[in-house]
């Protein structure tokens, strides 16, 4: 049994469902009133681009500790919107990263309704082995070696994000990683010349693929300078839709590729077996029987301690021997709330808050 | 009047099929796939099968077919039957993104929201546009004119995109009259339906003053001052129906702008409109919720052309349809 089987069990993918209301409902059997569901909330209405309306379930095991009624999602796409509503006091929780206006977290980041923790997510580069001149480790290497990952964890990301040198987050459950490849400018200087580009000389101009987003932007412009800076090599962009994105991603049609991945459960796992070769979430061509053989044992291992041993080789050969991947920082996690007037949300690595324990201390006057 | 209409009516049939031919296949040249995510599924099968569930691998030809409601297919027992539902049903399809929706289903929610946003807009527009536009012609050269028109000049010329968050700074953050965003009480709509209606106010009042100050000219209106009529009996009796036929005119293309043009209003203001989900299914590559937008947008803008046309003849007794 995999150490992370209990974490598994938790996650949304074998959440329990009513079987006969799919067969009679089809596709449309979220929309079965009443819903019938097994957790702590029925979904009571569901208004597109509007709001989802949990109601206690009146049936659940554990009612008694079921801390609120009724539990509003409200469906917002803008952040200055979300920031507009919190402030109002309309919403009293914004959970959703991507409703954070980040331009704004340097004022925010002092108000005391602002809470950042160690979050399971990292945000890195793939290279596409299969093209050179990135077929070559010894460039990869130099690129990775090349990058000061304090200067973009610090000036670009606002929310205490860290530099970032293995790809599994600090604080995986029953893990450490191994050492990743350091910035070291002179060696990166020296590695490229080893496969050919002394001083960048003859190096092809190449591509960092991304989607178009203000924060990778930033992130590819300070990647483009240092690179031009400490190897002489130069880097165009390519900001694509995100369709566009993911399906060139998948296609490995790319030389450099923003990337991040958010960990499903609290295990290495969820991170290093998308690089196992027969991986659907690889996307960068690079293939290793042995990283494949490492993933197999770790997961059979039934010791934690010589399970975490093989996890930590399999990822030092995906980082560090063959520096498939660029890490550049680790996410932070950002929850708006106010701990005055919101109890039962512990910050935690996979920013998870089951809804049973959230409770408003003093329900207030109903918003006009 | 009656065969006019009729006939208006039928030119919409091959019209709308132009119309769901040509975005069906226009957004299936977009790059990429709707079922493309950042997570790849578990295996390659998975896809062929969500694939195959929305008939996407079935050739162009086919699923246009398929999706007009046209096609015969053989059943369980080999038997050639229609496969029922489609266009021709008025059936718009699953939506890809949203797939516990139908597109039925995200039109019924959202466009009745949309269209109460842009009649708001639009009676705000009007209301105060025309009697602006009236005011400033009646009193052209004088300081209420360029007071007047400075107005309209400048609600004409600062986009929505900033009189939106300026509205909710004032307005709603600092003096708290009025809520942030969301749409649930009559309250809630004031700031969207100024952040829409102004600019078309602007245009209104500019075009009501020309249309005013060319009537005020003409013939009949100094025959009226002089059987020595008042002004306001001069003005709002006999000018004002001239003069508005240029606003009425426009108002068919300002409606149809005000119902496209509702998407920063109602991200801004986070209503659960459809606006957001024209640029959005866009984006997502969810075809029928593409092909089905376009063709709700396309029914909704002929019909409000057909009614100015119709509005324009009852005003103006020269025009003549047909």
């Amino acid at each position: 049994m995999a150490a992370f089987f209990l974490d598994l069990c938790a996650f949304q993918t074998l959440a329990v469902v009513h079987r006969k209301t799919i067969e009679t409902h089809g596709d449309r059997w979220l929309m079965a009133r009443p819903f019938p569901s097994s957790g702590c909330y029925t979904l009571e209405e569901w208004n597109m681009n509007d709001k989802v309306r949990l109601r206690k379930n009146q049936r659940h095991w554990d009612l008694a500790n079921i801390q609120s009624d009724v539990i509003d999602l409200i469906h917002l796409e803008s952040a200055m919107t979300a920031l507009n509503l919190f402030e109002k006091r309309q919403a009293d929780i914004i959970w959703d990263k991507t409703l954070i206006p980040m331009e704004l977290m340097d004022v925010l980041k002092e108000r005391s309704y602002v809470h950042t923790f160690s979050y399971l997510a990292t945000y890195f580069v793939r290279f596409n082995v299969t093209r050179a001149p990135f077929n070559d480790s010894r460039v990869r290497k130099a690129l990775t070696m090349s990058v000061d990952k304090r200067r973009i964890a610090g000036r670009i990301m606002k929310a205490g994000e860290k530099p970032a040198s293995t790809l599994v987050p600090p604080g995986a459950a029953d893990y450490e990683g191994p050492a990743g490849l350091p910035y070291d400018p002179p060696a990166a200087r020296r590695l490229l010349a080893e496969a050919g580009y002394p001083g960048g000389k003859g190096f092809p101009s190449f591509q960092y693929h991304s989607n178009s987003a203000k924060q990778h932007e930033q992130v590819a412009v300070e990647l483009q300078a240092m690179w031009r800076q400490e190897l002489g090599i130069v880097m165009e962009m390519r900001n694509v839709e995100w369709k566009v994105y993911l399906a060139d991603q998948n296609a490995v049609n790319y030389e450099l590729s923003r990337s991040a991945w958010v960990g499903d459960y609290n295990d290495a796992n969820t991170f290093l077996d998308s690089f196992m070769s027969q991986n659907a979430n690889n996307r960068t061509g690079w293939k290793s029987p042995r990283y494949d053989a490492l993933m197999r044992e770790a997961n059979q291992a039934l010791d934690r301690r010589r399970r975490a041993g093989l996890l930590q080789e399999a990822e030092k050969l995906l980082i560090v021997d063959d520096a498939v991947l660029l890490p550049l920082f680790y996410y932070a996690g950002i929850n708006f709330y106010r701990p005055e007037e919101i109890s039962g949300i512990w910050d935690n690595l996979v920013d998870e808050h089951p809804l049973y324990a959230v409770k408003k201390k003093r329900p207030n006057v109903a918003p006009r | 009047m009656t065969s006019y209409l009729i006939k208006r009516l039928l030119g919409l049939v091959p019209l709308l099929l132009c119309i769901s031919f040509l975005s069906f296949w226009l957004v299936r040249l977009a790059p990429g796939s709707p079922f493309d995510r950042e997570r790849a599924p578990a295996s390659p099968e998975i896809e062929r099968a969500l694939r195959a569930r929305y008939h996407q691998d079935e050739p162009l030809w086919k699923q246009y077919v398929r999706y007009l409601g046209a096609l015969r297919e053989p059943d369980a027992q080999g038997r050639a039957h229609w496969v029922g539902g489609g266009l021709l049903q008025g059936d718009l399809g699953p939506s890809l993104k949203y797939r516990n929706h139908t597109v039925n289903d995200i039109v019924a929610q959202g466009l009745p929201i949309s269209m109460s946003l842009s009649l708001l807009a639009f009676c705000f527009a009007i209301g105060l546009g025309v009697p602006l536009g009236v005011y400033t012609a009646q009193r052209r050269g004088e300081w209420g004119d360029y007071v007047g028109s400075f107005f309209a000049l400048l609600a004409f010329c600062v986009p929505g995109l900033v009189v939106g968050p300026l509205l909710v700074m004032g307005f709603a953050l600092r003096w708290g009259w009025f809520p942030v965003a969301l749409w649930t009480t009559p309250w809630h709509a004031v700031l969207p339906t100024i952040t829409l209606g102004l600019y078309f106010a602007g245009r209104v009042a500019r075009l009501m003053r020309e249309g005013m100050t060319e009537a005020l000219r003409e013939g009949y209106i100094v025959t009226a001052r002089a059987k020595g009529l008042s002004e306001s009996r001069v003005v709002f009796r006999h000018a004002l129906r001239l003069a508005i036929l240029p606003v009425v005119s426009y108002s068919g293309p300002l409606l149809a702008d005000l119902l496209t043009g509702s998407f920063v209003v109602e991200s801004l203001f986070r209503i659960p409109g459809i606006g957001v989900f024209m640029v959005n299914s866009a984006l997502a590559l969810d075809y029928n919720l593409v092909v089905g937008l376009a063709l709700v947008y396309a029914v909704l803008l002929i019909v409000l052309n057909l009614i100015v046309d119709v509005t324009y003849s009852l005003l103006d007794r020269r025009v003549k349809l047909g």
